[in-house]
């Protein structure tokens, strides 16, 4: 095989810097066990290193309390013995801060050698994080083991280069949105490699409430499912299904909901602003079913509707714009192919069994409310550790 | 080490408080320290010191020091909090 | 019939209204405009309703974003009396702007334009330099921002003379032989402010020329944002032009293709104005709240034109801030403001940027 290896010369490597990258050296090592002890150990270490360097910032101490060793073993027991692919390539977002991250470790702790893009525009996002295991690889003594099995960086776009790691790869991740994902499913990869791609998805919740008592959990866990990424992230609900709720009930908990994104100063910018208007503006147009404004103030938006179609989901901004939906019961929920994430909010547990018995449904996964951003090695749908391994011989 | 020493440590370390602060009644978002971001901390510190792996319901409900001690003696009935 | 109170309003002077005097014309007028659009443009009404209007005034009707003309068809006449469509000049690939016209709107833009230019030309046709090709306007029925900025134009010159080839090199024998011809008298020079900064200011300067005008009015528009990007200001602009062209009056406008017709000049203080028939509010992007004089925010324009389409009131994304009321040393009367910027476009947060 003939590479066009100059073009590794256009990567900027974030992860570990000041270190030399080889491709073709990187790319001769061999995978190993999937949780061997070895890697459970760096990677513990590194959650450790994370829980006492990141306090201020509480994404960074997710991943640290993700890399705990009691979790990983935990994940390591749900699985029989396994042994990593080979070469693992993962096109990741640069303006998500944590989300590359997760994605390198579940190839790193299946044993596999790991190569992670972060897209170059708005990757300081990533930077924080990337900081930190730079200063891992630095200062501890097992850093070193790390740095031999990952390597992270960005390069402007370039289906060129795009194309070349691809050769290399036996996995190849690929995170959203549609265009991202068929542009690199294009470029070929080794035979019998496999792609994990992430294409566009939108989430729901599904919510009841029988009293005033329950609302205070309940906008609480919504909150914390919209408010990263100011409601932009795939697994954020954009709709929300109220199950025999009183209108009282609901205004309540718009109330709250406000309150709680208004604590967390999520300011919008003026750009961010008029994408909002613009959309609400919109709103009205794109679907045949009427609609119109519910709750308002100056943080959230409620547009009250009897469906949502696809259009109006896509045109979405997130932005704490929600599209809410009255029903007496599941029946007439209507979801689209590419629903992802259902958080359910339901103390009687009677709508959550229903929704468990909705094998008509398309959605990927049924979550507690308030939980839908956590990160799962099974995400939409996929089993990224199987995945990544090939059964031990 | 005595336990109830062990989780003292624990407490304070990840929380960044006091030894003496760490009280029965000590509560999760009533003390300024022990937040989201403190509790993954906290939860890490005792699930390494004392060897144990917790349930997603139990760290939930991990709320405060007196709930943290009855989660603890469940998965391990041995362990004493006394004194 | 809505088009019937413009019997009156067509002959009011540009700047003699005060910001009083106006507001009660828009307080009468434009309520009867945002009642005809509910009436006659399914769309607009779709969007009234939406957000729950408890009365159809000028003052509860939404800024329309830009965008909407871009993504939606809106027009408040039937399809077969739609005589001219015109469009913003978006760059490749993107959408543009369509703005549906009957001959009624197109003979009511041009009437104000003139009202309007014939206030800083006078009442003369001069001898006109267009800096742009001859192509620009080639299409009837579908005019770009340039096209009809050059075709509203065109009407207060004779002898129209396109500086450029399409290549947008200077047609130098075209340009060399008008200066010749008109030296003395007074000339018209129009064109969009980056076409003249770029292909005519750059390339004397390149090619080490300068003509010697005696007395010259040139007037601009269209987009700081490339000069901004080439730090280029609005003086200096104006100082390389007299550089380069001689004795030359420079006047910036700023206008919208939505709102064709109530162009705003910069007057000899650098102001520029709103005319009798536009008003702008300067709002907060939080709420859209109307900001008070010198704070910054984003740019609303209203405009008692638009009959066959509801651009009656628009919401830019133009940033900039009102310098006063009534009250400019230039003597004209109404509010004048300042163009600052264009609001930076939203961040993509979330996992759909893994391309970029
Ligand atoms: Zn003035």
């Amino acid at each position: 095989m003939i590479h066009n290896l100059n073009l590794v010369n256009n990567l900027q490597l974030l992860f570990p810097i000041n270190h030399e990258f080889e491709l073709e050296q990187f790319v001769q090592q061999k995978p190993i066990n999937a949780f061997s002890d070895e890697v459970l150990d760096v990677l513990s270490e590194l959650g450790a290193f994370l829980r006492e360097h990141g306090r201020e910032l509480p994404n960074i101490i997710a991943v640290g309390f993700w890399l705990r060793k009691q979790h990983l073993l935990m994940l390591k027991s749900q699985y029989r013995s396994l042994h990593g692919r080979g070469i693992s390539l993962h096109f990741a977002p640069g303006n998500v801060d944590t989300l590359f991250f997760y994605s390198a470790i579940i190839s790193v702790v299946t044993g596999n050698l790991t190569m992670v893009r972060v897209s170059h525009q708005n990757h300081q996002a990533a930077a924080p994080l990337l900081a930190m295991l730079n200063e891992f690889v630095n200062c501890h003594p097992l850093g070193k083991k790390l740095a031999e099995r990952l390597v992270i960086f960005t390069y402007e776009k370039s289906s060129e280069i795009s194309a070349l790691l691809s050769k290399f790869a036996d996995v190849r991740v690929i995170w959203g949105g549609n265009e991202a994902v068929t542009a690199i499913q294009k470029l070929p990869i080794k035979n019998g490699a496999i792609d994990c791609s992430f294409p566009d998805r939108y989430s729901i919740s599904i919510l009841t409430l029988s009293d005033v008592s329950e609302i205070n959990a309940a906008a609480t866990a919504f909150a914390a499912d919209v408010k990263p990424f100011f409601q932009q992230a795939c697994a954020s609900p954009k709709v929300v299904y109220w199950v025999n709720t009183a209108q009282e009930l609901q205004k309540v908990f718009w109330q709250q909901v406000s309150a709680l994104i208004t604590k967390a100063k999520l300011t919008l910018s003026a750009g961010d602003s008029l994408r909002r208007y613009l959309f609400l503006q919109q709103a009205s147009l794109l679907t045949d079913n009427n609609c119109a404004i519910g709750f308002n103030d100056n943080t959230l938006t409620v547009i009250e509707g009897d469906d949502f179609n696809g259009e109006l989901l896509t045109a979405h901004p997130g932005l704490f714009i929600f599209l809410s939906h009255n029903v007496l019961s599941l029946e007439p929920i209507n979801l689209l192919s590419h629903c992802q994430t259902i958080g359910v909010f339901d103390l009687s547990c009677n709508v959550q069994n229903e929704i468990e018995k909705q094998t008509k449904w398309p959605h990927r996964q049924i979550v507690k409310l308030g939980r839908a951003l956590e990160f799962t090695p099974v995400w939409d749908g996929i089993d990224l550790i199987k995945q990544h391994c090939t059964e031990q011989v | 080490m005595p336990a109830q020493q062990t989780l003292i440590e624990a407490f304070a370390v990840a929380l960044e408080i006091e030894p003496q602060e760490v009280v029965d009644s000590l509560t999760y978002s009533e003390h300024p320290k022990w937040d989201s971001t403190a509790h993954m901390i906290l939860v890490a510190q005792l699930e390494a010191d004392f060897d144990v792996m917790f349930e997603i319901d139990d760290i939930i409900d991990m709320s405060s020091v007196k709930k943290a001690k009855e989660i603890l003696t469940k998965y391990q009935p041995s362990l004493s909090f006394d004194g | 019939m809505i088009n019937s109170a413009w019997h009156n309003l067509i002959s009011l002077a540009p700047y003699a209204l005060s910001h009083e005097e106006k507001a009660a014309i828009f307080a009468k007028y434009g309520n009867e405009l945002v009642k005809h659009h509910y009436e006659h443009c399914q769309p607009y009404q779709n969007i009234l309703d939406f957000f729950h209007l408890t009365e159809q005034t000028f003052e509860q009707a939404p800024p329309l974003h830009t965008s909407m003309f871009k993504l939606h068809e809106l027009r408040s006449i039937q399809q077969n009396d739609v005589f001219k469509v015109t469009t913003s000049s978006g760059t490749t690939g993107q959408q543009v702007s369509k703005i549906y016209l009957d001959k009624t709107n197109i003979a009511r833009q041009q009437k104000i334009l003139s009202s309007i230019v014939k206030e800083w030309l006078g009442n003369k046709r001069l001898p006109m330099l267009i800096i742009d090709h001859p192509n620009v306007i080639k299409d009837r029925f579908s005019y770009s921002a340039r096209g009809v900025g050059i075709q509203g134009l065109s009407l207060f010159g004779h002898h129209h003379t396109y500086a450029l080839n399409e290549d947008m090199s200077i047609n130098w024998p075209c340009v060399e032989g008008f200066i010749e011809q008109y030296k003395d008298e007074k000339i018209f020079i129009f064109g969009f402010t980056f076409m003249v900064w770029q292909y005519l200011l750059q390339l004397l300067d390149k090619n080490q020329k300068r003509f010697e005008l005696s007395n010259a009015l040139l007037l601009h528009s269209g987009g700081w944002k490339k000069l901004i990007d080439q730090a280029v200001s609005n003086e200096q602009f104006k100082t390389t032009a007299q550089q380069y062209l001689g004795a030359v009056n420079v006047h910036n406008f700023y206008g919208m293709v939505e709102q064709t017709g109530t162009i705003h000049v910069e007057c000899e203080q650098g102001h520029l104005h709103c005319p009798t028939w536009s008003d702008v509010h300067v709002v907060s992007p939080d709420n859209l709240i109307p900001l008070p004089i010198k704070k910054s925010g984003i740019i609303e324009l209203h405009s008692l034109l638009p009959t066959s389409y509801p651009g009656h009131k628009i919401l830019t994304e133009d940033t900039g801030f009102l310098v006063g009321i009534d009250d400019c040393p230039c003597g004209r009367k109404g509010k004048y403001f300042q163009v600052t910027g264009r609001v930076k476009r939203a961040e993509i947060r979330g996992c759909s940027d893994t391309q970029s």
